[in-house]
């Protein structure tokens, strides 16, 4: 009767503990750390891997980001997502500037007035009192763009740049770099400069009007990933438009197979995941007071078909 | 002996039967009423936690509508510049951080805390700027300018709408984080039936054997019973062996076991006691067959010799007509109280017959003494116990020695030991050890079937008259002579008279 009651008890803490297994959830244990906002673009492989090296950072560092993104790229979206981000007890702000909107140039001096931090990545506002800028050197990007179509073409170049919006900062850096590379070769030139919007139709109806008017253009620099996809596919769908230097940008999976099939010469590539990266560790190492560095450029490079292959490898991409 | 071993000991048994029963109920019922007490308590405690997300949603749902409320309220605020408005709104407000309160609590994902974290400071920002908008700004209030209080109360709509926004992402959060907990729940769910199955047929394995080796504990002793019943039943209960016990036994067969080899024991002494029983009677009646048979002789010769006593008295040979006397009293009572208890005295009247013959016999050459304690004389012995005794003190104190024999015959009573000594003592050849012991030995087995050894017979027929309780020594040394003793058991005799004087030769 003993052993019995003995083994009883025994079964009983047998199952409390199975028990106890079963049912035991931890509670999330918050601890102190920094906290970060990044407010950028959403999707796309680019600002994807943005996210990728804040992530990185974040579980790195052991701080919190909290990552926002808007919509479409709408100012009045970003404006009202800064808002909110000065509402929190928050110790750094990640997003992209805009040099042509003093409305978001001020909003970003008003909170760096508050004593928040402010890293712009991707686009720099030298005006908005930024504490950094964290990016590709895009005047540089242009330069490469343009040597890399010099070399290809053997000298002789006669161009057309397809950009989405000169107003934006970046696109225009892009445009200068490069016009200001071509400028200084001989027997080189841009014949235009084409603003797409971002628009698909609008690209596709100047590719052919391009075509069909046939201005001795033998090259094509396209300094976003939209303009970059149409002009590619454009290309691919007509194959008896000439021979034409093609110069992307950025490393849309599509995008790299273009170049690696031969309808791109080269794709300008940028260190995207680096940029979120270096921003946090940026925020995470800042003292209020400290003298920095206001602008830390990432690498930017130039991508031919030979190198596709090894670089998708290197990304884990296939 | 194994009435020692009755109720009273089984109670207090070890490992008894009724203890193990008990036993298996307590091991059965308690096992039954763990398991249900404890998938009780887990379907208890999933309800609960299923409950606590179901309220967590539901008190989401009721920030998001006080959200809208407040957003309107601060928008009619900002319209009409009305007190009634803006503390409206500051109790919303005031409603949503008591929600995210509750909410927050006990939060188990990382990521949901956080996001509930952001969304109370918000709120938290909201509520401080709203007030100090009101006691700054409002124009009404005297603050200052009527395009900056809009400008902040505009500020104010902007976040609220991104709270919005932020809480429609805390509440996506919320219920992915509810699925996946709910999946989590059911797996672990799955993996509770399936420990608790396991474990009914681990228990139901155990219980079976245990079953088993219980009921094996209880029929394998009975076989063995029922067993060595058969083989006492065909083979009698002379090569039965006691069965074996062991401690491990349960109590009640053990002491049934007990029992059983105990009545076994009992029952063979008794077949023994009946047997020898039986040895004895059909010895006796062996005995009574053939005296009959010799009682004929003497009655014949008894007539014969006392037909030439006559003869030799009318012929006047008085000497020979005594020695036929004597013959005939000898016969006379050989037959009178042949196989019956006769007292000591007549007994030892009638070794004068004998030893009167034998005086006549040898002469000179032979002296019989009598030292006679008459006290216990009366006491009843086998007849013709004594004459054999006489007749060896003759054959092997006489006849082999060439000097004069000479033969002492003595009684005595001990009243410590309430029994009378009859001895015979001779001066004869004697015995060294080796014979004596050979003798003894003889004289132990002798059981009737030859007549030769006179002492075996008087040893015999003491043990049977007397059940055991008299017995015969010898003592002897070579060329001293033997001395045979009777003990004989008389009981208290009162009037106890130590005759410590002989009564002197007793001649015939």
């Amino acid at each position: 009767m003993k052993r019995s009651i003995i083994a009883i008890c025994g079964f009983a803490v047998i199952l409390g503990v199975i028990l106890g297994c079963l049912l035991y959830v931890p509670a999330a244990v918050r601890e102190e750390e920094k906290k970060f906002v990044c407010i950028i673009n959403p999707g796309q492989t680019y600002w994807a891997k943005v996210r990728t090296g804040i992530e990185k950072a974040s579980g790195e560092l052991g701080v919190y980001t909290k990552y926002c993104t808007f919509e479409r790229f709408r100012l009045e979206e970003q404006m009202k997502l800064l808002d909110a981000a000065r509402y929190m007890d928050i110790d750094g702000i990640i997003t992209l500037g805009e040099p042509q909107s003093a409305e978001l140039n001020d909003k970003i001096r008003q909170i760096e007035k508050e004593g928040i931090p402010v890293v712009l990545i991707d686009t720099d506002a030298e005006e908005s009192g930024r504490t950094c800028y964290i990016g590709s050197d895009n005047y540089q990007a242009g330069w490469i763009a343009a040597e890399k179509m010099a070399e290809a073409a053997g000298g002789k170049v006669r161009t057309a740049v397809f950009t989405s919006k000169l107003a934006y900062a970046n696109q225009q850096e892009r445009v200068n770099g490069f016009c200001d590379a071509i400028a200084t070769m001989e027997h080189a030139e841009v014949a235009e400069i084409f603003e797409s919007d971002a628009d698909k139709i609008k690209i596709q109806q100047h590719l052919k009007e391009l075509i069909a008017n046939d201005q001795g253009i033998n090259a094509i620099f396209c300094t976003e990933t939209a303009s970059t996809l149409q002009v590619g596919l454009f290309f691919e769908n007509n194959k008896n438009s000439g021979e034409k230097i093609l110069i992307g940008f950025d490393d849309e999976d599509t995008v790299l197979d273009f170049v690696r099939r031969g309808i791109y010469t080269a794709t300008i590539i940028q260190e995207s995941s680096r940029m979120g990266y270096e921003a946090v560790r940026f925020l995470k190492e800042y003292q209020p007071g400290q003298k920095q560095e206001p602008q830390i450029y990432t690498k930017v490079s130039c991508l031919t078909a030979d190198e596709a292959e090894e670089y998708l490898k290197k990304q884990g991409r296939n | 002996m194994w009435k020692g071993t009755t109720a009273g000991a089984a109670q207090q048994q070890q490992n008894s039967m009724k203890d193990r029963l008990a036993g298996y109920f307590i091991l059965v019922t308690g096992f039954s009423l763990l398991v249900c007490l404890f998938t009780l308590v887990f379907h208890t405690a999933y309800g609960y936690q299923y409950k606590t997300a179901i309220q967590r949603l539901i008190l989401l749902n009721t920030f998001s509508e006080d959200l809208d409320q407040m957003n309107e309220n601060v928008q009619f605020y900002a319209r009409y510049e009305d007190n009634g408005y803006y503390e409206m709104a500051q109790s919303y407000i005031g409603k949503m951080q008591e929600a995210l309160t509750a909410v927050y609590g006990e939060e188990h994902e990382l990521a949901l805390l956080r996001q509930i974290q952001d969304v109370a400071e918000i709120t938290e920002a909201l509520g401080k700027e709203l007030l100090s908008i009101h006691t700054e700004h409002n124009p009404a209030r005297g603050g200052d300018t009527f395009q900056a209080f809009h400008q902040k109360l505009e500020e104010i709509e902007n976040v609220g709408s991104s709270l919005g926004e932020e809480a429609k992402i805390l509440n996506r959060m919320e219920l992915s984080y509810l699925d996946s907990a709910y999946v989590q729940m059911e797996k672990r769910s799955r993996q509770f039936n399936r420990i608790f199955v396991v474990i009914f047929l681990m228990i139901c394995l155990c219980m079976f054997f245990q079953i088993q080796g219980f009921s094996r504990a209880i029929s394998r002793p009975i076989y063995a019973l029922i067993q060595k019943a058969e083989q006492i039943g065909s083979n009698g209960l002379r090569e039965v062996a006691p069965i074996v016990i062991s401690e491990r036994m349960i109590g009640e067969i053990k002491l049934l076991t007990e029992v059983f080899n105990d009545m076994v024991g009992q029952l063979k002494q008794q077949i023994e006691m009946v047997e020898e029983n039986a040895r004895v009677h059909r010895l006796l009646q062996e005995s009574k067959f053939k005296e009959l048979q010799m009682q004929i002789n003497p009655h014949f010769l008894f007539n014969i010799l006392n037909m030439i006593a006559d003869n030799a008295y009318m012929e006047h040979a008085e000497r020979t007509e005594q020695l036929l006397l004597s013959a005939a009293r000898m016969f006379r009572f050989s037959l009178d109280f042949s196989g019956k208890p006769v007292p000591l005295f007549r007994e030892i009247e009638e070794l004068g017959n004998y030893v009167f013959i034998q005086e006549q016999r040898y002469g000179e050459k032979i002296l019989f003494e009598f030292e006679l304690d008459e006290v216990f004389h009366h006491v009843k012995i086998p007849s013709l116990i004594l004459q054999p005794l006489v007749e060896n003190a003759i054959i092997h104190g006489v006849d082999r020695q060439k000097g004069k024999a000479k033969i002492l015959i003595k009684t005595c009573y001990c009243p410590e030991e309430a029994c009378g000594y009859i001895s015979v003592a001779d001066n004869g050849t004697g015995m060294n050890g080796a014979e004596l012991e050979t003798l003894r030995s003889h004289m132990e087995q002798y059981s009737g079937e030859e007549m030769k050894i006179g002492l075996g017979n008087v040893y015999l027929r003491l043990r049977m008259f007397y059940k055991g309780a008299a017995s015969l020594t010898i003592e002897s040394a070579k060329n001293q002579g033997t001395k045979v003793t009777l003990r004989i058991p008389c009981g208290e005799i009162g009037n106890c008279r130590k005759q410590s004087e002989p009564s002197g030769g007793y001649h015939v």
